[in-house]
């Protein structure tokens, strides 16, 4: 009876929990075709070298990457350049240790005043170890490509 | 029937107990045809009971071998139904350790589970004349594109 009592206060302890923040990593990547006989991989794009390499490009240039450790109910704004921001906000991890992350991605308007424009928003669950690659957005130059990693 | 009244002597004398018969009974036993009958019985009675009154002996040579087969049978195992259900229970306990190691060390991680672990719910974009393709791979890892995204104003040169 005793431990049937420790076993349910630990259960009550653990549902009660608030988990620890979300650690990300993110890549925001320029992807080009620039007639190259073999792919190209700018300086800083290593770790995320063999999630890019089947995307039909050939050039691979890094705009910017980050590591984050962001608490679950926040969402964290992340600037890739002058007109595309990424917002992620963790929204749960469930009892597989899966993140369950909310992701936006905006296109700044132009005009001053106007609203900035959803490109992208889903929701993604996925576990340590896997990526989640964004694709498809225009640049003056190729395509912006996202590469989420969670830990 | 008549009997002879001196079948008591004829008893005792042929049991050695001459002093309860008269001397003459030996002689009465001769002629008379009860007494005889009943002597004759007698003598068949102790010869039988003689043949099957041989007691067997064991000798100071056959002691040890009389001691070994005591041993033997108190060593020798007892059959019966408890011994089956104590085989039973071990090999019960040892399937459910096997049981319990398998799930503990099985791979599980097989390509089928890894799919089933990545989800991406409800992909949206405002972007107009856009289609969206979300593919899970055998490895878990997601991928979504945005396709025919319009090279409009909202892509103009910052």
């Amino acid at each position: 009876m005793g431990l049937l009592s420790l076993a349910i206060t630990l259960a009550l302890a653990g549902a009660n929990e608030i988990p620890a923040p979300a650690g990300l990593s993110f890549w925001a990547v320029q992807a080009v075709s620039e007639q190259r006989t073999e792919k190209y991989f700018g300086g800083g794009l290593e770790a995320v070298r063999d999630s890019l390499v089947d995307l039909p490009f050939d050039s691979f240039y890094l705009i910017t990457a980050t590591h984050q450790n962001i608490p679950f109910g926040r969402e964290s704004r992340i600037a890739i350049d002058k007109r595309y921001t990424l917002y992620v906000a963790p929204v749960a991890r469930d009892a597989e240790n899966r993140l369950t992350l909310g992701l936006r991605l905006e296109v700044q308007p132009q005009k001053p005043g106007d609203r900035p424009i959803i490109a992208l928003s889903t929701k993604v669950a996925f576990t340590s170890g896997k990526q989640i690659k964004l694709g498809g957005f225009r640049l003056d130059r190729g395509e912006l490509v996202l590469v989420l990693a969670g830990r | 029937m008549a009997e002879c009244g001196r079948l008591y002597h004829v008893a005792a004398l042929f049991d050695g107990e001459a002093a309860l018969a008269p001397p003459d009974t030996a002689e009465h036993a001769a002629t008379c045809p009860d007494c005889a009958r009943y002597l004759a019985h007698l003598r068949m009675l102790r010869d039988g009971v003689g043949a099957v009154a041989e007691t067997g002996v064991v000798t100071d040579g056959q002691f040890g071998a009389f001691l070994d087969g005591i041993r033997e049978c108190i060593d020798a195992p007892v059959r019966g139904w408890r011994r089956f259900w104590t085989l039973a229970s071990m090999t019960a306990a040892a399937v459910l350790i096997a049981l319990a190691l398998y799930a503990v060390f099985a791979d599980f991680s097989d390509p089928a589970r890894q799919v089933e672990a990545t989800i991406v719910e409800a992909p949206y974009s405002e972007l107009s004349g856009v289609s969206i393709d979300v593919q899970i791979g055998k490895d878990g890892n997601a991928v979504i594109w945005v396709n025919n995204a319009p090279n409009d104003v909202w892509y103009g040169t910052p």
